[in-house]
């Protein structure tokens, strides 16, 4: 009621203004009035038009009528019935076009924070017909819940926009955007397109549904809600209505927005989404694109980018500068070249003004941008025509023609000159005055007050004026000269001033008149008097006031854009390791004084006193060459590790690579070269694995191993039953539970698979299905040896084999039964004690089921000791006394057989890839350090380099911190917000419990 | 015949040991047996006196009676052990452990290490202290034979106590009672995860103030109220006569010079700073006020992307060149302490020489926890608190602890893990 009460109040209040400024009104709404309707027709003459981006008319005229522009052009003759403006020496453009808002709409609801220890929500919160997941919200039209929003309208056309696209940032899918016009007039005038986009998003928003939580789900549900819409759009008798899905196929014809706002990684990922589905999405992306120029340009897609550039972070304490990422500092730095290095690229992007505080920085930036390399036609495009073009509406908005919406601005000055004012933003033909034009009022006057003579001199920039007594000269450093206060106007002049610190005032009032001004003041003693001034000549220019005090001098981007990272990948070596201690894994066993020639990325032989025609050769004697450790388990280079759903079969650990993480390097500076990204242990079925080689520097597909096998994380135990949460409700909540939900799937996809060619198409069985057929393949988390058993003989119950049993604590106690069905077991060297399920834990484990012909790996599950795994394979030596060869080998070709990646890595021989580490002991000793690590026989790491990597960065930091301290001087400056990687493990949720878990 | 009378007879007994569940309960606390014992052949790390090769150590009533090189020692008498080829190295030392506070530690019922509330002075953990945890057997099986059980939590966790590893109940086991009081400074902020936004906040710790506040009142006033029936008060008194060590743990630059300049202030004489590798930046105030460092683990990843890779390894080795004593610790996870030992050798792959990485372990954490005059080294008149080592005790290649003896006890190495291995391995023959 009292929302409603409220509306009312502000509609009458509207209906005020609106009558008052009487134009057109929709013609089913009755005045309260008698009718006063008018043409609306100006001109506007003698102005400088810049009708595009690319053409500009000098003394020319615009014409409009109704809220049309009706010619543009010289020679114009004005109408009768036309009212005309003088525009000498202003600027007409075109309003601009904000694609990136939620302008007039209702807040989005807030969610409630999901935690491990909150109960799951396995349903859609959302009553009524909508879809099953309450982040598609396909439905929400914004034009229904639009209303005018007068303080928002005039703040966007202060910044000189006169059209917003609007929609609610809510949701993975979002429903359509309005575009609408931002004047003050009936919400029925104010919508120029119901429906002119589609909207969708990578974030689940007001959502409850514990389902998706992570980048991976929500891509997952995506892809889903595609299928399902398209098999329910086939339906002749649907059994079901889905609102959401009906609106999901309606709008697809409309321009795809995607806000892929938060880096652009997630740019990546909502272009995969796209592509999947034969869609190109126009996307919002966060302002780092220049990061990774190339891959967003093979994307095609046209982006929206922002000009939010982060201010200079507070490096005032050098102790506290320490905790400052230097991606962050060069972030700061280069910024501002994003626009411009989209637009050199050829990638096609509109501006969006969406920021912290727009009304500061907007156009700041804007000129920053195009100091920075942005052409300014490039900038006026992207703020109209690339936007108007994104929405088809080029004919009506984004330039000055007939026959568009007559939406533009009238400025001081050319655009983007730094001391440019709007004066005037029409919108829809209506006139929105921003600021009292202001003429240059540049010069010298003689003021003459009651007969005394003053010079006054005033300087106008950017629509004000500075006035002072010109006593002395400027560069007299005992006396300043007064300043006066002085404002102008047409219609008023008004001066006042104090001859010094200590005199009385003078204030004067006039007028302008004939080239000069006249008027009366009061002297301090009451007494009123006569002046007048007179310009007498032009003010002497300042000459250092033009000197550009943006420093251009720029460090370089670097991938990944992180400490340690390179311009360039590292180019593969033909490379002849000499007389080296060699590690086969083969039947040659360990080869002293042996040689390792590296060509083309490969092993090119491997032997004694090797000749190789123009190879470098490296002197490796007294060190040890090994193949490169693979890392069966690990949860580094990720985005996301767990999202929550019983069976989250669709989810892909591909779609969240995270080619940025730092761990990478280290990983690499521990001689580990290849991995296996597992999804977490939340689920009894988990996410499909990403196996990925350590190309530092690629991006998140270039790291991916091409030809792999598909895996799948399974999980079991107290993690899926959620014991460590005493509210969950999820299904299942034993283990007795968790075998059926492993049944129950695996019937079902067998039926899914015998189902007819109208099934839907469901992307969680397509998963199941691809295991039960072989081509897909399991590692699941393990720990009791009752559930590892059981998983065995469910799994020979549909006729396939487990790949793998990974953590496997108990492994040991049913090794026997592990051989039998063929599944390896990558474990921890030496983990118990931390939940009760690993109380029987041992650090024999490994050897034990060794013994009993497992194929064993140790894996890490954890990004620090992923770096010592060459360690954690030695510490078999003390618990069980395992030869050191086999030891070797249960970090280097077990995992590569586990991961079916034993034909081409995991030991040294002729043809595998050269994944190679030279250490310089004995590897599985604690003292062993690697010296070089070769992915691909690249040189991705090597001791010289990370010594020589440590001064470069360390001197790129200085540079960036001395000129952080600069730019904090002339008071730009922001406490630090730091941005820590996260430590991924199987339990994680969001990465930073190491962060938030209270230590102390 | 006799012979294998013997032979059955030895067998029998054996079999009867090795049918025993001797794990299903902890191993049971060796006995002093009165023995004089010379171990023969064996590289003493003496650590207080270098190396010795092919060295004799004798001792007797629990206590180290001779630190030979071999050769012209009269060892008759002695129960001998040929140790030939193998190492003789004294018990590490544990500091800032939780060890046998806690069982497993994702079960509440099993934790007992922190207690509620801001101020716990007064709260001790030695009469908590599990001497039948089933981890302290996988302590000593990596040759930890000593270690400090302390509190975590709150501003002022509460007490510690240092005890040895092979005892029938925590007073047995008390090695040195009340040692000190282990305290955390207040952080100046702190993260908080955005559910919404999927990211994470550096957000002002807005008790701060009101933090630090309370522990400098507190330390203020127990300066003058030591004979207060307030026990928070009176917990206190120890560390400001010296009896008592004030453990404080900081490991932010700023946190550390803020938080050592107002102990120092208060009047605290013997301060140990508790850190990782946030005390690089604050050498000199330790330097300054002579305060030792107990490293919390060097199995840890540089504190941001663009500190060297190696910082944490490197880190005993640099805060040493700047005058500093530092111990160590592995703390991370009570199940990953036993890798103390593997955290020395770290060092020693990144230059530290491994007498001094050996030292960390042992002679500097007793002289930081001050109990040097007991253990830490092989010398005459300490305990005869060491062990036996086919390797070197450093390196997962080397280390293979064959005997080891707590105040001169011989105790049981094996436990639960071993008999779990043996049972499996005799089925997998």
């Amino acid at each position: 009621m009292i929302s409603f009460a409220c509306r009312s109040a502000y509609l009458f209040l509207l209906s005020l203004i609106l009558i008052s400024s009487a134009l057109a009104k929709p013609a089913t709404i009755t005045p309260n009035d008698i009718y006063d309707e008018r043409v609306g027709a100006y001109a506007f003459t003698n102005a400088t038009i810049q009708i595009s981006p690319e053409k500009k008319l000098t003394n020319a005229t615009l014409l409009i009528r109704d809220g049309k522009i009706v010619k543009v052009g010289s020679n114009i003759k004005v109408p009768a019935d036309t009212a005309s403006y003088d525009m000498t020496g202003r600027y007409i453009y075109a309003g601009l076009i904000e694609l990136d808002s939620a302008y007039g709409l209702p807040d989005a609801a807030d969610r409630s924070e999901y935690s491990w220890s909150a109960a799951e929500v396995t349903q859609s919160q959302t009553p009524g017909a909508y879809n099953a997941n309450q982040a598609i919200k396909s439905s929400f039209n914004a034009a229904d819940h639009f209303s005018h929003d007068k303080d928002t309208a005039e703040k966007y056309r202060a910044l000189g926009f006169g059209a917003v696209l609007t929609h609610q940032h809510d949701g993975l899918a979002r429903g359509t955007g309005a575009l609408v016009s931002l004047g003050n007039e009936y919400d029925q005038e104010l919508i120029i397109k119901t429906g002119a986009s589609a909207h969708y998003s990578l974030d689940k928003g007001s959502s409850e549904q514990t389902y998706p939580r992570s980048a991976m789900g929500y891509m997952a549900v995506l892809r889903q809600t595609y299928y399902d819409a398209d098999w329910y759009s086939k339906q002749k008798n649907p059994d079901f209505i889905d609102l959401s899905l009906q609106a999901w196929t309606a709008n697809q014809k409309l321009p795809q927005i995607f806000d892929a706002s938060k880096d652009w990684l997630t740019v990546l990922r909502a272009d995969t989404v796209g592509d999947e589905f034969k869609t190109q999405y126009v996307i919002r992306s966060a302002g780092d694109a220049y990061q990774r120029l190339e891959a967003i340009a093979e994307t095609g897609a046209t982006l929206i980018v922002p000009v939010n550039f982060p201010q200079a972070i507070d490096v005032s304490d050098p102790l506290q500068t320490d905790e400052i990422a230097l991606a962050d500092m060069l972030h700061w730095e280069l910024a501002p070249t994003n626009p411009g290095a989209l637009s050199s690229r050829g990638i096609p992007f509109a501006i969006t003004s969406a920021a912290e505080s727009p009304e500061k920085t907007f156009w700041k930036n804007l000129r920053k941008a195009i100091k920075h390399g942005l052409s300014e036609e490039r900038a006026l495009a992207a703020l109209t025509t690339e936007p108007a073009k994104i929405l088809g509406v080029e004919n009506q908005l984004g330039q000055i023609k007939a026959g568009a919406i007559a939406n533009f601005i009238i400025t001081s000055t050319e655009l983007f000159d730094d001391n440019m004012v709007i004066e005037e933003n029409w919108i829809n033909g209506r006139r929105y005055k921003l600021a009292e034009h202001q003429p240059d009022l540049s010069g010298q006057y003689q003021l003459t007050v009651n007969q005394q003579n003053y010079p006054l001199e005033i300087n106008s920039t950017g629509g004000k004026h500075s006035a002072s007594l010109a006593l002395y000269d400027k560069d007299d450093s005992d006396n300043k000269n007064p300043k006066v206060n002085f404002s102008y106007s047409p219609e008023q002049i008004l001066i006042s001033f104090a001859m010094n610190e200590d005199s009385l005032p003078i204030r004067l009032s006039g007028i302008p008149a004939n080239n000069s001004w006249s008027g009366k003041g009061q002297l301090a003693d009451g007494q009123w008097i006569t002046w007048n001034a007179r310009r007498t000549g032009d003010v002497e220019q300042d000459t250092d006031a033009t000197s550009d005090e943006t420093d251009l001098a720029l460090g370089n981007v670097v991938y990944p854009f992180t400490a340690y990272g390179t311009q360039s990948q590292p180019a593969q070596q033909n490379l002849l390791l000499k007389n080296a201690t060699v590690w086969t894994n083969e039947d040659e066993g360990i080869l002293e004084n042996a040689d390792v020639w590296i060509r083309n990325g490969k092993i090119a032989a491997v032997g004694k006193n090797l000749t190789a025609a123009g190879a470098n050769q490296y002197d490796a004697s007294g060190m040890h060459v090994t193949s490169g450790i693979i890392d069966e388990h690990s949860h580094i280079a990720l985005s996301a590790v767990n999202d929550v759903a019983t069976n989250s079969s669709m989810v892909r650990m591909n779609d969240v690579i995270n080619s940025e993480d730092i761990n990478i390097y280290r990983n690499l500076s521990g001689g580990v070269t290849a991995g296996q990204l597992l999804h977490g242990s939340a689920n009894p079925i988990g996410g499909q694995s990403a196996l990925i080689k350590y190309r530092w520097g690629a991006t998140p597909e270039q790291m991916k191993i091409e030809g792999a096998d598909g895996f799948i994380k399974f999980a079991l135990g107290e993690n899926v039953k959620r014991s460590s949460n005493s509210k969950s409700v999820r299904y299942p909540q034993t283990r007795m539970g968790v075998e059926q939900v492993f049944r129950d799937s695996f019937s079902r996809a067998q039926a899914y698979q015998k189902a007819g060619k109208n099934k839907r198409r469901d992307l969680a069985m397509d998963t199941i299905s691809e295991i039960i057929n072989g081509e897909r393949f399991i590692t699941c988390h393990s720990y009791v040896q009752s559930e590892i058993n059981m998983l065995m003989k469910v799994a020979e119950d549909y006729d396939f084999n487990v790949n793998t049993f990974t953590h496997i604590l108990e492994g040991y106690k049913v090794a026997d039964k592990m051989a039998a069905h063929g599944v390896g077991g990558s474990t921890f060297s030496d983990w118990w004690a931390y939940k009760w399920e690993v109380r029987y834990a041992i650090p024999y484990n490994a050897a034990l089921m060794s013994q009993a012909g497992v194929t064993v790996a140790i894996n890490s599950d954890d990004r620090e000791m992923a770096r010592r795994l060459n360690q954690e394979a030695a510490k078999s030596i003390k618990y069980g006394g395992m030869s050191e060869e086999e030891a070797w080998k249960m970090v280097t070709l077990n995992p590569a057989k586990l991961l079916h990646l034993d034909d081409r890595m995991g030991s040294i021989k002729k043809g595998k890839d050269a994944d190679i580490v030279v250490w310089n002991d004995n590897p599985l000793s604690i003292y062993a350090i690697a010296d070089m690590t070769l992915v691909d026989g690249r040189i991705y790491y090597s001791r010289t380099k990370d010594l020589e990597a440590r001064t470069q960065v360390q001197q790129e930091r200085m540079r960036l911190i001395n000129k952080l301290h600069q730019a904090n001087a002339n008071g730009d400056k922001a406490s630090h917000k730091p941005k820590p990687q996260p430590d991924w493990h199987c339990d994680s949720l969001h990465g930073y419990e190491h962060l938030t878990g209270a230590k102390q | 015949m006799k012979t294998t009378i013997q032979a059955l007879i030895t067998i029998l007994i054996c079999n009867v040991l090795l049918l025993t569940p001797i794990w299903a309960v902890t191993p049971e606390p060796a006995p002093l047996t009165g023995n004089k014992v010379a171990i023969t052949g064996a590289t003493l790390h003496t650590v207080s006196n270098g190396m010795i090769e092919n060295g004799i150590l004798t001792f007797e009533n629990g206590k180290i009676t001779g630190v030979y090189q071999a050769g012209g020692v009269d060892i008759s008498g002695y129960q001998t052990i040929n140790a030939e080829g193998q190492h003789v190295y004294p018990g590490f030392i544990m500091p800032d452990s939780q060890l046998g506070l806690v069982e497993v530690d994702a079960l509440r019922h099993t934790r007992d290490f922190r207690e509620r509330g801001d101020l716990n002075p007064s709260v001790r953990t030695l009469t908590s202290f599990n001497t039948d945890s089933e981890l302290i057997p996988t302590m000593r099986f990596n040759g930890i034979l000593i270690a400090q059980i302390a509190p975590i939590g709150g501003l002022v966790s509460g007490t510690s106590s240092i005890v040895q590893l092979d005892a029938w109940n925590w007073e047995d086991a008390a090695l040195k009672i009340d040692d000190g009081v282990h305290i955390n400074w207040p952080a100046k902020s702190y993260y908080k995860y955005d559910d919404t936004s999927d990211s994470i906040v550096l957000e002002p710790n807005k008790s701060y103030a009101d933090d630090r506040s309370q522990l400098t009142t507190l330390f203020k006033d127990a300066a003058v109220n030591q004979d207060s029936s307030n026990l928070k008060l009176k917990a206190l008194a120890g560390v400001y006569d010296g009896s008592q060590t004030l453990y404080l743990y900081a490991n932010k630059p700023n946190t550390i010079i803020e938080a050592v300049t107002l102990l120092k202030q208060a009047g605290v004489k013997r301060l140990v700073l508790k850190t990782g590798a946030g005390a690089l930046l604050a050498t000199e105030i330790l330097q300054q006020h002579n305060i030792p460092v107990i490293i919390d683990t060097l199995h840890n990843l540089p504190g941001q992307d663009h500190h060297d890779i190696d910082q944490v390894f490197r880190l005993p080795q640099e805060l040493q060149a700047h005058g500093i004593r530092v111990g160590l610790s592995n703390n991370s996870w009570l199940m990953s302490t036993r890798n103390l030992a593997f955290n020395a050798g770290s060092a020693v792959a990144y230059g530290m020489s491994k007498e001094q990485a050996l030292r960390m372990i042992t002679l500097s954490n007793a002289e930081i926890l001050g109990i040097a005059d007991r253990v830490g080294s092989l010398e005459v008149g300490k305990d005869a608190t060491l062990f036996i080592s086919k390797g070197d005790a450093l390196d997962m290649r080397g280390q293979q602890l064959t005997t080891a003896w707590i105040e001169g006890r011989q105790i049981e190495l094996e436990a639960m893990q071993q008999e779990l291995f043996q049972r499996f391995s005799k089925k997998y023959r």
